[in-house]
């Protein structure tokens, strides 16, 4: 009878624990930045030699996969719309790291062949003071092209972008 | 049944040989067709194709008893036909005159502004190098392969129609004809490595490329090197990714016409373009298939079947001053006529830029990163 109370107890304990750490968690994290709109600033990658079709690809689906995480107003870089926006947070990303793999290496032994693509992305204000840093990757290891790390990237960077950023209309 | 076929041709031209007027009508006959499609497709001219058909049956017939029957006689003919249309192709270029720039009264000023148009002394023996390594490289093949390759590449047939002319499958004429480019690349590429073949590296390639089928689009579009078949892959405001569809460079405007629209970006917007191949002679090779789904561990076997393809990158900006870019994919060879015209237009481009020092460390930073 008294080790199956204790039982009781013990599994009481880790259910609590396991419901109430998310909770205490998410309450540790800091607030979200105010961003009614976000500008994406040209991918750079002046010490990385990377392919024309991967910048633009990197860019492109930078936009898009921000778009479709809920920022309505995405920026491109240049847009003369931004520049009376408030609360405007500019992306910057400059390429760290590029390995180009082979998709029919990839293909043929399943293994060998990722395409790997490491930038470091800066959200910083109009006047440049950073927001928030990360330095995030994309790869492609298994099927598709290897542009489809550019996508890997963008969804990441967007991921990113959604935890730490509150779209607030601010227009 | 092809055994019947061949042993009725061997007769024929053994006939032939022989003086039999009616025996070489019957051979004119069934190889007119096939020569035609061949010379034709060097020619791209009905009239000239037709001039190259008479000389080669005029040739064949006269140096009939020369064939010694080592190869069939479609493929000695075939070799026949090509060199007549070559010489023709290159006798239409040196004789092509721009007769508007011509007067009968100022006849030495005209003759002295004459452009001559036609290849170099060294481009034509670049030519002819070139010609006789391909041809060479097909006579290796085993004469299975080569009948495939003959058919197939040079006189233009289809794989259906190959795989009924040979009676084959159409599984085997593929695979023959795979295996025939695969020996053509090995053959050529040690031509490459031979370092007083260097200066015609280039030429080498695209030999290797145009018998290999992939050169067959690039040249089509040779004719119009402002207009391409193009898989748009990201980029352009309105169009989904993948979209297949038609580029065209006309009136200082890239068109690129999908189903019934299109879509369009002004030249003078246009604010860099960059090829597939610019791009590998900055960084190296990065994308060269074409994406295919396939099952996992299928892609060992289809990825063998890809083809090569090229890209073509333009960044622009629309008129609130936005940034984009556009990654269209086309056939291998496409992109760089596309480029040309763009640029004769007044587009810019970066491709052309002096390679930056830093990009030497680049590259090494980038090969420092550990393998993912």
């Amino acid at each position: 009878m008294k080790s199956l109370v204790i039982r009781c107890v013990w599994m009481l304990t880790s259910v609590l624990f396991l419901v109430a750490y998310p909770l205490l968690a998410e309450k540790e994290r800091p607030a979200k930045i105010k961003a009614a709109a976000i500008q994406v600033v040209m991918v750079q990658s002046d010490e990385i030699k990377l392919p024309a079709e991967f910048q633009v690809a990197l860019y492109e689906n930078l936009v898009r996969q921000l778009e479709k995480k809920g920022f309505t107003n995405v920026y491109r870089d240049d847009d003369r719309n931004a520049e009376n926006v408030t609360d405007l947070v500019v992306l910057h990303s400059v390429v760290r790291g590029f390995k180009a793999g082979s998709e029919r290496t990839r293909q043929v032994t399943t293994f060998a062949g990722a395409t790997s693509i490491t930038v470091h992305c800066s959200f910083t204000t109009r006047d440049g003071q950073v927001l928030l840093e990360r330095e995030l990757n994309g790869k492609v290891r298994f099927f598709g092209g290897n542009l489809r790390a550019t996508h890997d990237f963008a969804k990441k960077a967007s991921q990113v972008a959604q935890q730490n950023l509150s779209a607030s209309s601010g227009r | 049944m092809a055994k019947a076929a061949a042993i009725n041709e061997r007769r024929l031209v053994a006939e032939a040989k022989s003086g039999c007027s009616s025996a070489f009508e019957e051979l004119h006959e069934r190889h007119r067709p096939g020569i035609y499609q061949t010379a034709l497709r060097i020619l791209r001219n009905q009239q000239d194709a037709e001039d190259a058909v008479q000389r080669s049956f005029q040739r064949a017939f006269t140096k009939l008893r020369r064939f010694r029957g080592d190869s069939s006689f479609s493929t000695w003919l075939t070799r026949i036909a090509i060199n007549e249309a070559l010489m023709l192709l290159r006798q239409r270029r040196t004789n092509t005159l721009p007769l508007e720039s011509g007067s009968d009264g100022d006849y030495e000023s005209f003759a002295f502004n004459l452009a001559d148009k036609g290849p170099t002394p060294e481009e034509a023996l670049a030519a002819k190098e070139l010609r006789d390594t391909v041809m060479e490289a097909i006579s290796h093949l085993r004469k299975s392969l080569r009948t495939v390759v003959l058919l197939r590449e040079l006189r233009g047939l289809t794989s259906v129609e190959t795989a009924q002319h040979l009676s084959l499958s159409v599984a085997a004429v593929k695979a023959r004809a795979f295996h025939a480019r695969r020996h053509l690349r090995l053959h050529l590429e040690r031509k490459l490595q031979a370092p007083r073949r260097q200066r015609t590296v280039l030429r080498f390639v695209a030999a290797a490329l145009a018998i290999a089928g992939y050169g067959i689009p690039a040249a089509r579009s040779q004719g119009n090197p402002g207009t391409a078949k193009a898989v748009h892959l990201i980029g352009l405001t309105g169009v989904k990714d993948n979209t297949k569809g038609m580029l065209r460079v006309e009136n200082g405007q890239v068109h690129f016409i999908h189903g019934k629209t299109s879509s369009d970006v002004s030249v003078t917007c246009i604010e860099d373009v960059v090829t597939g191949t610019d791009s590998v002679k900055a960084v190296g090779k990065t994308i060269g298939m074409v994406s295919m789904a396939a099952p996992y561990g299928g892609g060992r076997f289809l990825s063998l079947f890809r083809k090569k393809i090229d890209t073509l990158t333009l960044k622009y900006r629309d008129a609130t001053g936005s940034l984009h870019g556009v990654i269209f994919t086309m056939l291998a060879g496409s992109a760089d006529g596309i480029k040309g015209e763009l640029v004769s237009q007044g587009a810019p481009t970066s491709s052309s830029k002096e390679p930056n020092p830093l990009d030497a460390q680049g590259s090494d930073s980038a090969s420092k990163e550990p393998r993912q």
